[in-house]
C-alpha cells in the first residue's frame, strides 16, 4: 500500500513537471529560423542557450546584431539542418518557410511561430513571449518595460501640426498602413504619406504621386555596397531629387526597422529627433 | 502604297500615341497643365511631365522604333520573315550581358556597365546565329538556334541574379526576361539613344544590300553588294541598338516581327522600303502597349513585355503555319 | 573589249577542281560551256564572277578582274546563277530593276534612263507583258527568263549564265537563247552553260567542252562536238543529223566507258 501511494505520487509529480517545461527547465538548445525572431533571440537568450540563427542575421544591411551573430553558426531554415541540430525549441515567423514548419511539426519538434505583422504595441508583447518561451522572465520584463517608458515619452513630446514622410523601399514601394513603419513613423511624430493615401501593408507607391504630394522627408534603405541592384536606384530618380524642400535620405539606422524588437526604438529615436529639426515642438530634450 | 505616304500616316499615328504615353499617368493632370509643366515650370506638373513621362514616352518611341528597324534588317538579311531580335535570342542575350556585368559588380556599380554588358551581350548573339543559320536559309534552324539561345540566356540571367548577394536582386529577373518603360528617367534616355541612333544609322546602309540579297548571295554579290561589309554593318548595328534597348528596358519581343510583317503588305515589298516604316510601326506599337499597360491595370501596372508577348506569340504561331504553305 | 583568261586554277576544299583554263570571250558570241555533271563548268563560271577565288588570270581589256572591287566588277559583269532565289514577293519590274543597282549611287531614285533599260530588259526576254505581276507566281519558265532579264538590266559587257536553260520546256528552251543571242548582238560576250547538246549546236556560235576540269574540246559546234568528242567527254553514243537550222544530236546509249 505504501509503496503504491509513493509510485502514485511519483507518477504525478513527472506528470506534473512534464506538463509544465517552462515552468520546470528553460529549453537547452534553441534553434531560430527567421531574421526576427533571431533579433529577439539574441537579446535575451542565456549564454549557451541560443545554437543557431538564420544567415540573414549576419547581414548588415537588415541586422542591427549582425556583428554579435558572428559568434553564432548560422542555418538556412532547411529542416535538414534542424533535424541534425535536434534543438528542444524551434523559433520561426508564421510567414516564412510554411512547408518547413509543417514539416519539423510532423517530425515532433517544438516550433514557436512569431507573428510577421507587428507594430510598435505588439513589441512589448512580443519581448514577454520570448522571455517566458527561453525561461529568461525576467530580463524580458525589464527589455519591455524600458521599451514602452522610452516610446511614451517620445509620443509625449509630439504636437500639430506634423511634418508628412514616406518610407520608401526598393522599385518604389512604399510602406502604408499596419507595417511596423507605419507606427514608428505616427510615434516620432510624423504623418504616414503611404497610409493616408490608402495602402495597407507593402505596395507600389507611383513617382508621380510622391511628386505631387511632396512630402517632408523620404526615407529609403541605406545602399547595399558591391551588390548593386536595379530596384535600389529608383528612389532616387531624378523627380524625386528635384523636389526641393523634400529631404531623401536614409534616416533611420540600417536595420532597426525591419524587424519588431527592441532595436525598434533606435528608429522611433532617429525619426524623431529629424522631426525636431525639420518641426520642432518647441521645448524639448 | 507610295513610300512617302505610308511614312507620313505612320509618323502621324506615331506621334498621337507619344502624346497619348505623355497624358497617362497616376497624377491627374489636364492638357492644359501638362503642356505647361513640359514646356514652362509649373512646380510639381514641370517634374511630372519632364522627368518621368517624358523620358518614358521618348524610350517608347526610340526602343519601339529600334525594335521595328531591327526585325526588317534581320528578315531582309536573312531572306527569312521570322526574325527578329526576340525570336532569335538577341535580345535574351543581350539581356544576359547586362546582368553579367552590372550585378557582379564587375564594372563598379555605375549605370554604364548595363549597356556595356549587353552590346556584347548582344554582339556574340547576332555573329553566332549567322554562323548558325545564315548559310542554310532553313526556318527550321533559325527558330531552333533562336530557342536554344533564348532558353540558355534565361537560365545564365536568372542564374546571376540568383548568385547576388543582394536578397532583391532575384525579383529583378521579372524585369530582364519581360521588360518595362516604368520610372525611366532622363540619364536612361542619354545612356541609350545615342548608341541607338549610331545603330540605326548603320543599319540604314545596309538598305542596297539587303535589296540585292532578294536574288541570293551570289547574284547580291555580282550586283556589287560586298557582303563581308554588309554583314559587319548589320552585324553591329543590331548590336548597337538592341543591346542599348535592353540595357535600359529588358527583354521585349515580338515587335520587330509583328509590325515588318504588317507593313509588308503596304509596300513593294523590297527590303530597304520597309526599314524605316517599320521602324516608326515599331514605335507607335511600343508606345500603344506602353499606355495599355498603364490603363489595364490604374493600380500596378504589367510589364510592357507581357502585353507583346500576348500579342506576339500567337501572331508568331499562326507565321510559322502560314509559312508552310505560302511564300512572303 | 574582250575576256581573256590565262591558265586558271580553282580549287575547293583542298581539291583541283579546275585546271589550266584559257579561254576568251569575244563582243558579240554566244559561247557554251558544255561538259557531264561534276566536270567543273558551275565552278569555273563562279570564279570568273570572283565568288570563289583562282589563281591564273582573268583580264577584261585591260582590266585584271580579280583586283577589282564588287561595285567595279558590278559592271563589268553580270552573273546568273543556277539556284533561282526570290527572296520576296516581288513585283517582275521591280526585281528586274535590281539589275539597275551597280549603276546606283547609295541614296539614288532609280532614273528615267533605268526604267527604260529596264523596259527593254523586260522586252528582250519576252516577260513585259508579266511586269505587274508577282515573281513568285510565275510559271518556271517565266521565272527563268524574269531572272535572266534582271541580268539583262544589268546592261554589262559579259553575262555568265550558269543553266538558264535548265528545267523548262522546249519552247522556253528556245526563247531563252534566242533571247541571250539578241542581247549578244548588241556587242556583248555571253558565256553560258548547257546541257541539251541540239540547244547547244544551234544556237552557241562557239563551244567550250570541260572534263574532269580541263578543256578537252573548244570550237564551233560542228568543229568540235564530233561523235568521237561526245564519246570522250560524255561517254555517250548519239545520233547526228541537220536542218537547215543547223545540227541536231541525240545521245543514243551510252559507251562502254561510261559509268
Amino acid at each position: 500500500m505504501k509503496r503504491t501511494i509513493r509510485e502514485a505520487i511519483i507518477s504525478l509529480t513527472t506528470l506534473a513537471i512534464s506538463c509544465t517545461p517552462a515552468l520546470a527547465h528553460p529549453p537547452a538548445r534553441v534553434m531560430s529560423l527567421n531574421l526576427c525572431t533571431d533579433q529577439l533571440a539574441m537579446a535575451l537568450a542565456a549564454p549557451g542557450q541560443l545554437a543557431s540563427i538564420s544567415f540573414l542575421s549576419r547581414d548588415s544591411s537588415l541586422s542591427p546584431r549582425a556583428k554579435e551573430a558572428e559568434a553564432y553558426p548560422v542555418n538556412h531554415g532547411r529542416a535538414e539542418e534542424v533535424f541534425l541540430a535536434r534543438p528542444d525549441l524551434v523559433l520561426t515567423s508564421t510567414y516564412s518557410l510554411q512547408n518547413t514548419t509543417g514539416l519539423l511539426k510532423r517530425l515532433g519538434f517544438r516550433v514557436e511561430e512569431f507573428s510577421f505583422v507587428q507594430t510598435l504595441d505588439t513589441i512589448p508583447g512580443e519581448i514577454r513571449r520570448m522571455g517566458g518561451l527561453l525561461g529568461r522572465e525576467a530580463q524580458a520584463r525589464k527589455m519591455a518595460t524600458e521599451f514602452e517608458a522610452e516610446l511614451s515619452r517620445i509620443e509625449a513630446r509630439q504636437c500639430e501640426p506634423r511634418p508628412t514622410a514616406l518610407a520608401y523601399e526598393q522599385n518604389g514601394v512604399a510602406l502604408g498602413r499596419g507595417t511596423l513603419a507605419d507606427s514608428v513613423l505616427a510615434a516620432a511624430g510624423f504623418r504616414n504619406l503611404a497610409s493616408e493615401a490608402g495602402i495597407s501593408g507593402m505596395a507600389p507607391f507611383p513617382i508621380e504621386t510622391i511628386v505631387e504630394e511632396k512630402p517632408d522627408v523620404i526615407i529609403t534603405a541605406a545602399d547595399e555596397e558591391n551588390a548593386p541592384t536595379l530596384g535600389e536606384r529608383v528612389p532616387f530618380h531624378p523627380a524625386l531629387r528635384a523636389l526641393e524642400g523634400t529631404r531623401i535620405g536614409a534616416f533611420v539606422p540600417r536595420g532597426t526597422w525591419s524587424c519588431g524588437g527592441p532595436a525598434v526604438i533606435e528608429a522611433v529615436k532617429a525619426l524623431a529627433a529629424l522631426r525636431e529639426e525639420i518641426a520642432p515642438c518647441g521645448k524639448a530634450r | 502604297m507610295k513610300p512617302a505616304v505610308l511614312n507620313i500616316a505612320l509618323c502621324a499615328l506615331m506621334l498621337a500615341l507619344f502624346m497619348a504615353s505623355l497624358a497617362v499617368g497616376p497624377a491627374e493632370l489636364g492638357l492644359s497643365e501638362s503642356v505647361r509643366g513640359l514646356f514652362a515650370g509649373g512646380e510639381a506638373a514641370a517634374i511630372i511631365m519632364r522627368e518621368i513621362r517624358l523620358p518614358r514616352a521618348v524610350l517608347g518611341l526610340a526602343i519601339g522604333f529600334t525594335l521595328g528597324i531591327s526585325g526588317a534588317v534581320l528578315q531582309g538579311f536573312l531572306r527569312n520573315p521570322l526574325a527578329e531580335p526576340g525570336i532569335i535570342g538577341v535580345s535574351a542575350m543581350a539581356a544576359f550581358g547586362a546582368v553579367a556585368i552590372f550585378y557582379t559588380g564587375l564594372a563598379g556599380t555605375t549605370l554604364y556597365a548595363l549597356p556595356a554588358g549587353a552590346l556584347v551581350g548582344a554582339l556574340a548573339a547576332v555573329l553566332l546565329l549567322l554562323a548558325l543559320a545564315a548559310r542554310s536559309g532553313s526556318t527550321l534552324t533559325l527558330i531552333l538556334a533562336g530557342v536554344a539561345l533564348s532558353s540558355l540566356s534565361g537560365a545564365l540571367t536568372s542564374l546571376v541574379l540568383n548568385l547576388s548577394p543582394n536578397p532583391f536582386a532575384s525579383y529583378e529577373i521579372i524585369f530582364w526576361l519581360l521588360g518595362s518603360l516604368k520610372d525611366r528617367s532622363i540619364e536612361h534616355v542619354w545612356l541609350a539613344l545615342p548608341l541607338m541612333i549610331a545603330g540605326w544609322l548603320l543599319i540604314a546602309l545596309s538598305g542596297r544590300a539587303l535589296d540585292a540579297l532578294s536574288l541570293g548571295e551570289e547574284a547580291a554579290a555580282s550586283l556589287g553588294i560586298h557582303m563581308g561589309r554588309t554583314r559587319f554593318v548589320i552585324v553591329v548595328g543590331v548590336a548597337l541598338c538592341v543591346g542599348a534597348a535592353t540595357a535600359v528596358a529588358g527583354t521585349i519581343g515580338f515587335i520587330g516581327l509583328v509590325v515588318p510583317h504588317l507593313i509588308r503588305p503596304l509596300t513593294n515589298r523590297l527590303p530597304s522600303r520597309l526599314l524605316l516604316p517599320a521602324g516608326i510601326g515599331g514605335a507607335a506599337l511600343l508606345l500603344a502597349a506602353d499606355v495599355a499597360v498603364r490603363v489595364i491595370l490604374p493600380a500596378g501596372e504589367l510589364n510592357v513585355g507581357v502585353l507583346t508577348a500576348l500579342i506576339g506569340a500567337p501572331f508568331f504561331l499562326w507565321l510559322v503555319v502560314r509559312s508552310r504553305r505560302e511564300v512572303f | 573589249m574582250r575576256l581573256e583568261v590565262d591558265h586558271l586554277d580553282v580549287s575547293l576544299s583542298g581539291r583541283l577542281v579546275v585546271h589550266g583554263i584559257s579561254l576568251t570571250l569575244s563582243p558579240g558570241e554566244v559561247v557554251g560551256l558544255l561538259g557531264p555533271n561534276g566536270a567543273g563548268k558551275s565552278t569555273l563560271m563562279r570564279s570568273l564572277a570572283g565568288h570563289v577565288p583562282a589563281s591564273g588570270r582573268i583580264r577584261f581589256g585591260n582590266e585584271d578582274l580579280a583586283s577589282l572591287s564588287p561595285a567595279s566588277r558590278a559592271r563589268i559583269l553580270a552573273y546568273l546563277p543556277q539556284a533561282r532565289v526570290v527572296g520576296w514577293r516581288l513585283n517582275v519590274r521591280d526585281l528586274v530593276g535590281l539589275g539597275r543597282l551597280p549603276w546606283r549611287t547609295f541614296a539614288a531614285r532609280p532614273t528615267a534612263e533605268d526604267s527604260a533599260i529596264v523596259e527593254r530588259a523586260l522586252a528582250l526576254m519576252d516577260v513585259a507583258h508579266l511586269a505587274d505581276r508577282p515573281a513568285t507566281e510565275l510559271s518556271g519558265g517565266e521565272q527563268a527568263r524574269v531572272l535572266a532579264a534582271r541580268a539583262v538590266a544589268q546592261s554589262t559587257p559579259l553575262l555568265i549564265a550558269d543553266e538558264p536553260a535548265s528545267g523548262l520546256d522546249p519552247a522556253h528552251q528556245m526563247m531563252m537563247m534566242r533571247a541571250l543571242r539578241r542581247f549578244a548582238a548588241e556587242g556583248r560576250a555571253i558565256l553560258v552553260s548547257l546541257h541539251d547538246l541540239t540547244l547547244a549546236a544551234r544556237w552557241c556560235d562557239r563551244v567550250v567542252m570541260l572534263k574532269e576540269g580541263r578543256i578537252a574540246a573548244e570550237g564551233t559546234p560542228e568543229a568540235a562536238m564530233t561523235a568521237g568528242r561526245l564519246a570522250d567527254v560524255y561517254g555517250v553514243t548519239a545520233h547526228f543529223s541537220r536542218d537547215e537550222g543547223g545540227l541536231i544530236l541525240a545521245p543514243t546509249g551510252l559507251t562502254g566507258a561510261a559509268p
